[in-house]
């Protein structure tokens, strides 16, 4: 079996949070003061251990490294590791997703030097009560309205990425004036998951139809500049050459402690942890994994229901894996979104490999 | 490049925006938008390479550049494995 190469590393420097969003996927846990940085804890790679697994991620053909998390920016030395990359190769597009309430020490300042790809911070309205409610955290907005605004001060790429349990169109609407007013470069509107703390915000259910006229409506009156995070096969044809896909087979995600998983599943699912970079060689890891194997193979190749006759599956691979497989513990389950499209007979038949007879 | 059709493995599916070419071995997708999508309906109601030539000189008076547009986009299909072609 060919072994692709290793392009998009996740990096999770922080497996805790300073606030306790009520759909986060990863539900990690809270840490003590809200909007203070914390010192490196003594399970958490170091800065210097952080620039071995650049040396040899590059090698297998890394080209693009995103913090995430957790909050990547609780770390206080942050600016060390974001350093580190950014000066490991000139090459390397370095993205981030955070939550934009933390500033560690000469976070502005190593920007200036080594300017990150993007930016895409967390914002769930255009009210601050709105926003502070779900992110179970008095005084959030504010500093994540601040922080948004320095970065389209400074030039720098930022898409605000924007939850959304209810599928109202109008909050979304406010949300893309205040993106344009401010100069933010996108808006990305993420459902909200049947995963970690989403999973009890879903259970108020929402049909899938809702979410595909909501995305519809959205598509119509904002044009290209709001991108929904739904599946292929409910986007217009013009959307699907500019919707961005889930690079699963080049792609692995690095834990705080060194673990090394597909991406942040390794969080929630210990099963999936294939190693640990402080320990493990990366190119045997990603040569040699049982699991990233079985990845290779059943992907999309074994894809089971609709997603097995969907023509978007070679690129769309199942949407989120890792998603799917939380739900069932199989790689080659269907995402919930088109399982349910196709059990209430709204999955577009056009995009059906064999269209219902 | 006379008689052009779509490979048996090749279906070509249409849409209110445009159309997409889909390769049921190999998973490769083509969107296709404007006048290819018009070109590709053309191919699926089987018409020869010189009728979609004649229909386009039609719809399109003006454009000088037609006939080597048309042949670049069929090549475009051949190469991709969406067309065959017979002389
Ligand atoms: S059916 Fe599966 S492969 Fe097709 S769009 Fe939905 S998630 Fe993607």
């Amino acid at each position: 079996m060919n072994i692709p190469p290793l392009k998009h590393l996740y990096v999770n420097p922080a497996g805790d949070c300073n606030l306790a969003c009520k759909h986060c996927w990863i539900a990690p846990r809270r840490s003590e003061i809200p909007f203070q940085t914390r010192d490196r804890l003594e399970t958490e790679f170091s800065p210097e251990q952080f620039s071995g697994i650049l040396d040899q991620a590059v090698e297998l053909g890394l080209t693009n490294l995103k913090f995430t998390g957790g909050e990547p920016l609780l770390r206080s030395d942050f600016t060390e590791l974001y350093r580190t990359a950014s000066e490991h190769s000139s090459n390397l597009i370095i993205d981030i997703e955070t939550n934009g309430t933390l500033v560690p020490g000469g976070l502005w300042d190593v920007f200036e030097e080594h300017p990150p790809g993007s930016v895409a911070v967390s914002l769930d309205s255009v009210t601050a009560e709105e926003h502070d409610d779900f992110r179970n955290t008095p005084g959030a907005w504010k500093r994540t309205v601040a922080f948004t605004e320095e970065l389209v001060d400074r030039k720098i790429s930022t898409q605000i990425i924007m939850s959304s349990v209810t599928f109202e169109v109008q909050p979304v609407l406010e949300m893309a004036i205040f993106c344009r007013d401010t100069g933010v470069s996108s808006l990305k509107i993420n459902p909200v998951q049947p995963i970690g703390r989403g999973k009890r915000l879903l259970e108020r259910k929402t049909s899938i139809r809702t979410i595909i006229s909501f995305a519809d409506e959205l598509h119509r009156r904002c044009g290209m500049s709001v991108i929904v995070d739904i599946p292929p096969a409910f986007l217009p044809l013009n959307r699907i050459k500019n919707s961005g896909w889930c690079p699963i087979h080049n792609l692995l995600g690095i834990l705080p402690d060194g673990g090394i998983s597909f991406c942040g599943i390794g969080f929630s699912c210990s099963e999936l942890v294939m190693g640990n970079f402080l320990q493990d060689d990366l190119e045997d890891v990603w040569s040699d994994s049982d699991l990233l194997k079985k990845l290779r193979l059943q992907v999309p190749a074994e894809f089971e229901g609709i997603c097995g006759n969907c023509i978007h599956k070679n690129r769309c691979l199942g949407n989120c894996v890792m998603q799917n497989y939380y739900s069932s513990v199989d790689f080659t389950s269907t995402y919930w979104m088109c399982r349910e499209a196709e059990e209430t007979g709204i999955f577009p038949q056009t995009r059906k490999i064999k269209p219902d007879a | 490049m006379e008689k052009i059709c779509y490979p048996d493995n090749v279906v070509f599916r249409e849409e209110p925006e445009g159309g997409i070419l889909f390769n049921v071995d190999t998973g490769e997708l083509k969107l296709v938008e404007g006048v290819a999508w018009g070109i590709c309906d053309f191919i699926e109601k089987r018409l020869l390479r010189d009728q979609i030539l004649q229909k386009l000189r039609e719809l399109y008076p003006d454009e000088t550049e037609i006939e080597k547009d048309l042949d670049n986009f069929l090549e475009e299909l051949v190469e991709a494995g969406f067309l065959l072609t017979e002389e």
